[in-house]
């Protein structure tokens, strides 16, 4: 509770409210498939959270999420096959996890690579198979070829999408940042069902972190619910 | 789930667009790189700590360039 009420004080709120607006006008235009403009968007955003993180450690933290649309807008997917994309995106992605993490100081454990008990984690994990379910009635998304390869990206995608929403966001601004933050990249799928089923599932995991401080559940149930999103799912139900 | 990469860039890269798109924005990472790196120059310069957050940019937008630069130069060597 003490968390919730530190995270939602008018000034907390304030500050981050123009950044994370900013991120929604980028992801708007993602959707809308005005990529060049979301880029420029992407990139003064970038610069302007890390100039403005030296008294804000939050704002370095948020600021890896604009980097990482970025990095999907600049990479040279068109030269590699799509299964690879997400791996293609994910390995900047994790550096700028990893290096954003260590300049504030954070240890593995404090962004929640530590032993938790096994029964917890394996609950947590559980969820992630209705997760999926919700996201595939959600989106929809098109029978992919090599299903495995593309599985198999998918789920190191996760890994790196926790380490940053509910590792390093949660562990520097708070859960509401994290969930916020979260729902906010899910509107450049252009489904309004989907930001609320990432809204949802970005709130059940920032509950599950804060309640045990520990990733590898939300890690497992990420990386099962992206699995049944783009493999179990379109073959059981498309 | 994942929202690296979303339908609307998947889209894109199918698209006959792609190459002067592709173009516009591996130029805004040339830019960003270049103001990180000259902000990272002016704070060594007045010793400041000031922009030390910025230093982690450095290695997923080098990345980023190298694998751009890396996959252009591939597509420009013959076949043999």
């Amino acid at each position: 509770m003490a968390a919730l009420a530190h995270t939602l004080h008018p000034a907390r709120t304030g500050v981050l409210a123009v950044p994370l607006a900013a991120l929604a006008a980028g992801e708007l235009l993602v959707a809308d498939g005005r990529l060049l403009a979301a880029a420029i968007v992407d990139a003064a955003l970038v610069l302007a959270l890390v100039n403005a993180a030296a008294r804000r450690p939050e704002l370095a933290a948020l600021s890896v999420v604009p980097l990482v649309r970025l990095l999907a807008l600049v990479m040279p997917l068109g030269n590699v096959a799509p299964p690879y994309w997400n791996a293609l995106v994910g390995v900047p992605a994790a550096a700028a996890i990893v290096g954003t993490s260590r300049s504030l100081g954070l240890t593995r454990r404090e962004l929640g690579l530590r032993r938790s008990p096994l029964a917890a984690q394996l609950a947590v994990a559980a969820t992630g198979v209705p997760l999926g379910l919700a996201a595939y009635v959600a989106l929809r998304p098109a029978d992919t070829p090599y299903a495995a390869a593309a599985a198999a990206a998918v789920v190191a995608a996760a890994v790196v999408e926790e380490l940053l929403f509910r590792g390093l966001l949660q562990r520097t601004g708070g859960p509401l940042l994290a969930t916020a933050a979260y729902g906010v990249c899910a509107i450049a799928t252009g489904s309004a069902w989907f930001v609320l089923v990432a809204v949802v599932t970005g709130a059940w995991f920032s509950y599950a972190v804060a309640r045990r401080p520990c990733l590898w559940g939300v890690i497992a149930a990420h990386g099962l619910a992206a699995a049944g999103l783009v493999l179990v799912w379109p073959a059981i139900l498309g | 789930m994942t929202v690296f990469v979303p339908e609307a860039i998947r889209r894109a890269v199918g698209s006959t667009d792609y190459p002067a798109l592709a173009t516009g924005t591996g130029a805004v990472l040339v830019v960003l790189l270049i103001a990180v790196l000259v902000e990272l120059q002016l704070a060594q310069a007045h010793g400041t700590t000031r922009y030390r957050p910025l230093r982690p940019l450095l290695v997923p937008l080098l990345l980023a360039f190298g694998f751009v630069v890396a996959l252009r130069v591939a597509e420009l060597l013959p076949y043999h």
